[in-house]
């Protein structure tokens, strides 16, 4: 079994942070490019193949029609589909904040002028979901490597804060900066509030998330309660209501 | 009657998707379109509404490229609309950042995604076999660049340190120290394919151009400045650009097209701020000029590129001057206070592939109630539009058509252009 695992590499409406972020595992990227043979990525520069593949990692949120299909398309013709980053795992609704959204007519060619902004999985099957903005590049080698070796692939079961907390930081909150850590699935090892920011939610919602907990703590230091809160919650209302 | 077009799809290489049309008849080239079919996500749409915190979060992500420059815009237009004004040190370490940001985009683009065409390869990777020695090296070199935005940004991709007022974490003396040593590193393994590049040359080509860059005759600057258009010379402020650079709308392209002052078309880019500021350059990449027959004005579109590597040379010394400045009398502040109020606030700045504007307005409790971004490759569009026609028409006298798909898109590529941030900003209807 010396075959090279097959993968694409895909931009959707996407800032192309999360394939930057893969091109800075530099030295760790060849290492896996020797399991690896990537045979579809306009950013490596491999031309349009539309080839059977192992493995197709996504990036970026869906926009229009068009994007829709692409999306359907690179499913048919792949065994896994990973969704990399936020937008393509949220639609960019957690960094972007766009709870509320639902689409808007805008000025733009045929095929565009309906604008949505959607979670990949909203269309197509997705296998595996690498959250972040970007996707975290350590756990994108930490997926290919349980990949090649067919074993389990966690997701984090915990929020930044525990992260933040382990890493002894002073918590932002006490000094009015706001920080949706206690709100955010970690896994990120609270990379903002260990380098002075709040965090912003970049790995979406963490599975036990007291919103209220939250509005809570804002008000007791004075930090001023973003609508997208309020938004969040309602939809959060909503979608149990479903269940 | 021979009409024909030649589209080129999906240009690879490059940040983002573009497809260029050319459309000729009887030798004639006609018409070129660059015509940017990148799905938009109007980001505008969702930085109204949003504190003078958030703005500068969400606008960065226009870019995965060059956040670092995105980021530091959109903080300084920020601090502008609320009139705070950094001190000298802070305003040395953004520049630190922003430096670190241009090596990273320029090694991507002359390396990664230039390299290839020359070899007649694909892909940086294809050089992997026949060359693994030097793939290595460069791989090395974007590492070392890579620990010193670590350093100064707290992170790669969208770097989390620049918030309004200063930096989030201070930035100590032996941080400094760190980025100093990488920085003499990076200069020991950078300096070959540098000259190697050079030496390769670049395809012949002359078309007159009208650059455009931020001036402020006395360097090469990257934060500050005015914007000057050459050769005429013209000079705006900064809370002018409205008034010279006009949006156009093509039905063909997602990302909206600019020319200046509604009839010409205009190159920005490193090739343009060397044009315009290249009396200004480090003593070491005047050297590197000299030794390679570099004069000024280049007018040969392709010479973006030679551009970028002298200015690979030139931040390598700015930066070591910044640190060697910032580590004999370091910053004692982080972040200065200031208060919210209602304003407006403008940054005309220059990311890798050319100047960048973010320009919005806020509401007294600190919330932005309007936002405009006018990115470089956004820019740049009619300009590729006019060299590649020209381009197009003297292969066609050369009677070299089968080679125009291969040499056009390596004009593009020259351009560096980077989609991902033009086909942003499209107003919805109203
Ligand atoms: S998740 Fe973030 S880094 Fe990745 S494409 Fe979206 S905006 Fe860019
Ligand atoms: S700084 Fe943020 S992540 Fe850290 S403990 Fe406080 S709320 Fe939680
Ligand atoms: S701290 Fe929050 S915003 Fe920062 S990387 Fe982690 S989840 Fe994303």
């Amino acid at each position: 079994m010396n075959k090279k695992v097959k993968v694409g590499f895909f931009s959707l409406a996407s800032c192309e942070g999360c394939y930057v972020d893969i091109l800075n595992l530099d030295d760790k990227l060849l290492d896996i490019l020797k399991y690896v043979e990537i045979v579809e990525s306009r950013i490596f520069g491999i031309p349009k193949r539309s080839e059977e593949l192992d493995v197709a990692f996504i990036e970026g949120a869906i926009t229009c029609e068009e994007e829709i299909e692409r999306a359907k398309e690179i499913r048919k013709r792949s065994k896994i589909v990973v969704a990399l980053g936020d937008c393509a795992c949220s639609g960019g609704k957690f960094m972007f904040k766009n709870f509320g959204f639902t689409g808007a007519k805008i000025n733009q060619p045929p095929g565009k002028e309906n604008f949505i902004t959607e979670p990949i999985d909203k269309y197509i099957k997705v296998d595996y979901y690498l959250p972040g903005c970007p996707a975290k590049r350590e756990e994108f080698v930490e997926l290919v490597y349980s990949l090649l070796a067919n074993r389990r692939f966690a997701e984090k079961p915990h929020s930044v804060c525990s992260e933040c907390i382990l890493y002894e930081n002073d918590c932002l909150l006490e000094k009015g900066i706001p920080c949706l850590g206690p709100i955010t699935q970690g896994g990120c090892g609270a990379l903002c509030p260990t380098n002075g920011r709040g965090c912003f939610g970049c790995r979406g919602l963490y599975e036990d998330a007291n919103i209220d907990g939250l509005i809570e703590a804002f008000k007791k230091h004075n930090i001023p309660i973003p609508d997208y809160l309020y938004e969040l919650k309602k939809k959060l209302v909503e979608a149990a209501k479903h269940e | 009657m021979s009409k024909r077009e030649l589209s080129i799809n999906e240009i690879v290489r490059i940040e983002g998707h573009l497809d260029v049309s050319i459309y000729l008849s009887d030798g004639q080239v006609n018409r070129v379109q660059a015509k940017a079919i990148e799905g938009t996500r109007i980001l505008e749409r969702f930085l109204v509404g949003r504190s003078y915190l958030e703005v500068p979060e969400m606008a960065s992500r226009m870019c995965g490229v060059c956040s670092a420059i995105h980021k530091v815009s959109s903080v300084q237009a920020v601090e502008n609309a609320l009139g705070i004004v950094l001190p000298e040190k802070l305003q040395k370490l953004r520049e630190l950042l922003v430096i670190g940001g241009h090596l990273h985009s320029h090694v991507i683009h002359m390396f990664f995604f230039i390299l290839p065409d020359y070899y007649g390869k694909d892909s940086a990777l294809d050089l992997l076999p026949s060359d693994p020695e030097f793939v290595k090296k460069l791989i090395k070199i974007r590492k070392i660049i890579n620990d010193m935005l670590k350093i100064l940004g707290g992170s790669l991709v969208h770097p989390i340190t620049p918030v309004a007022g200063g930096f989030a974490k201070p930035i100590y003396k032996k941080n400094l120290q760190n980025a100093l040593n990488i920085l003499k590193l990076l200069r020991k393994e950078i300096m070959d394919p540098v000259r190697f590049e050079l030496a390769m040359g670049i395809p012949e080509l002359e078309v007159k151009n009208t650059y455009v860059a931020v001036t402020d005759g006395k360097t090469v600057p990257l934060l500050h400045g005015d914007i000057r258009v050459f050769p005429s010379g013209k000079t705006y402020k900064p809370n002018e650009y409205q008034k010279v650079i006009k949006p156009l709308r093509e039905k063909y392209s997602t990302a909206p097209h600019f020319l200046l002052d509604n009839r010409e078309t205009y190159y920005v880019g490193a090739i343009s701020r060397l044009n315009i500021n290249h009396p200004y350059l480090s003593d070491a990449a005047k050297e590197l000029c000299k030794e390679f027959n570099i004069s000024f004005p280049m007018d040969n579109p392709f010479a973006n590129n030679i551009a970028q590597l002298i200015e690979i040379v030139h931040y390598m010394d700015v930066a070591e001057q910044l640190l060697n400045d910032l580590i004999s009398d370091p910053p004692k502040e982080t972040r200065v206070d200031f208060e919210i109020k209602a304003g407006e606030g403008i940054a005309v700045t220059e990311a890798p592939r050319g100047m960048l504007i973010h320009h919005y307005k806020f509401n007294s409790e600190g919330y932005a109630t309007w936002a405009n971004i006018i990115t470089p490759t956004a820019q740049n569009l009619k300009n590729i539009e006019k060299t590649a026609k020209a381009y197009t028409e003297a292969l066609v006298n050369l009677g070299v058509e089968a080679l125009l798909k291969f040499e056009i898109e390596k004009l593009v590529r020259a351009y560096d252009p980077c989609l991902s941030c033009s086909a942003r900003f499209y107003k919805e209807n109203p």
